[in-house]
């Protein structure tokens, strides 16, 4: 996989994070990486700060949705998980919460803060050989974000963080398996991250420094002067002291 | 080898005699069913998961599901070397997207992952006349198909997606995949119509495998 990402570049179709280019009066903010780089807990941080900062702000996560997110547990189960119809899944749910959360809140004016968006399940099955273009071309119609931060952290860090939990639940070979999967994604993030237009927020430090770095970004987007500006907007009265 | 068409247009009978032709040729011969997705047809079936179950969402649920019947029935059969002939196949599926509003090259684009056809026998017939079968013999599943709009329209927008599909397949562009096209009209002397679906065949079972003993187009590793 690790020349096709590059080699086809002037085909894709999948739109590339861009300020405003889905129109519509919300903010769409998607936070990627791999497994256990900090995602999660980095996008609930970010969503009680900028809501303390008074935007309005809603939080979706991936497989989430009502339809597709039982299927995808069902064929997770299986030991040998297809990568067409994970990925069909994976954008059925995403599309679900698309059309029913994401629009409807940008248009709605809310910061949408999107914990994995189409990126990952594209990375995933291009890292399990499926071809980038036809991938893309499947969810070419997502809105574009107008903020991908992509929390870099090498996947054998990543990894580091829960080995006990990989290590209870899968075998020597089943670990070196997820190892090497999970570079895989990280190298189609990071070969791809220039043309998708990812904002590298490095996340290798604590966890405060990673925030810090992450509010700074995404309050650059919303006001051009961070979170505490936005603060600073409002009225004397919500304002409090900090 | 799929066969395709609205309702009504001939395509069990059809490949019910076609099987027993192959057999007689001494080949292996397996008629598989269409399943339509059932991820798709619970959730139409519930009032909550009809709101959420909107045109892209069920083609997205409907091509997981396609895919794992082509990868679990289809593939094991054409591997073994056995003629496989699909009653209803992914024009099927495509049309229905097409007839719900989305667009026809995305919806094919999605069933990359299916084995192409060696050849797909379109059954022909009248919108009014597909509509009195299918109310007649599977009322629950052509409502769930439609989605809640207007079956008669839904029927002629079906039949309009299939004739799209039928006069793009010889394109070089054509998806999801460029395949020979034999037209069957149900208004046809059915002598003259087996006649013509043996005469597209005969070909086919002479060349020793089917183009399905490569990998799906999609799955090309670079």
């Amino acid at each position: 996989m690790s020349t096709s990402a590059a080699g086809v570049a002037d085909r894709l179709q999948f739109p590339v994070a861009a300020p405003r280019a889905h129109g519509e009066p919300g903010h769409l903010v998607v936070l990627e990486g791999v497994d256990r780089s900090g995602r999660s807990t980095h996008a609930r941080l970010l969503e009680e700060w900028l809501r303390h900062a008074g935007h309005g702000v809603i939080r979706t996560s991936f497989v989430t949705s009502r339809l597709a997110a039982p299927r995808i547990r069902d064929v997770r189960r299986q030991a040998d998980p297809d990568p067409f119809e994970t990925f069909l899944l994976y954008a059925a749910d995403l599309t679900e919460r698309i059309e029913q959360v994401i629009m409807p809140s940008l248009r709605a004016g809310l910061v949408v803060l999107v914990d994995r968006y189409a990126y990952t399940p594209i990375a995933r099955a291009a890292a399990r050989g499926v071809d980038l273009v036809w991938l893309e071309s499947v969810l070419a119609f997502a809105p574009p974000p107008d903020l991908v931060c992509f929390l870099d952290v090498a996947p054998a860090d990543a990894l580091q963080r829960h080995r006990e939990i990989a290590e209870a639940r899968l075998d020597a070979d089943g670990l070196d398996a997820y190892r090497e999967f999970q570079e895989g994604v990280y190298r189609v993030f990071d070969e791809a991250a220039r043309r998708w237009g990812f904002t590298r927020v490095p996340a290798t430090a604590d966890i405060g420094s990673t925030h810090a770095a992450l509010d700074r970004v995404v309050g650059d987007l919303l006001d051009g002067g961070g979170a505490d500006a936005a603060h600073r907007r409002l009225p004397a009265s919500l304002r409090g002291r900090r | 080898m799929a066969a395709e068409g609205l309702d009504a247009s001939g395509k069990s009978a059809g490949l019910e005699q076609l099987a027993r032709w192959i057999e007689r040729k001494g080949r292996r011969v397996e008629i598989v069913p269409w399943q339509p997705s059932r991820t798709v047809r619970r959730a139409a079936q519930s009032p909550r998961g009809r709101v959420w179950l909107t045109p892209r969402v069920a083609a997205l649920l409907g091509a997981a599901d396609a895919r794992r019947l082509a990868r679990r029935e289809i593939q094991p059969q054409l591997d073994r070397g056995t003629v496989v002939l699909a009653d209803r196949y992914v024009w099927t599926a495509v049309a229905r997207e097409g007839a719900r509003g989305l667009d026809l090259d995305w919806a094919s684009a999605l069933y990359e992952g299916c084995p192409a056809p060696d050849l797909v026998l379109f059954y022909r017939q009248e919108p009014a006349v597909a509509l009195r079968r299918a109310l007649a013999t599977r009322p629950g599943e052509i409502r769930a198909a439609a989605i809640g709009s207007p079956l008669g329209a839904f029927l002629r927008d079906l039949d309009a997606a299939y004739r799209e599909l039928a006069a793009a397949a010889s394109a070089p562009a054509a998806k999801p995949w460029l395949v020979a096209v034999v037209e069957l009209d149900a208004r046809e002397p059915s002598s003259s119509l087996e006649r013509r679906a043996r005469d597209a065949v005969r070909p086919l079972l002479a060349s020793a495998h089917s183009r399905n003993a490569r990998a799906a187009p999609g799955e090309a590793v670079a």
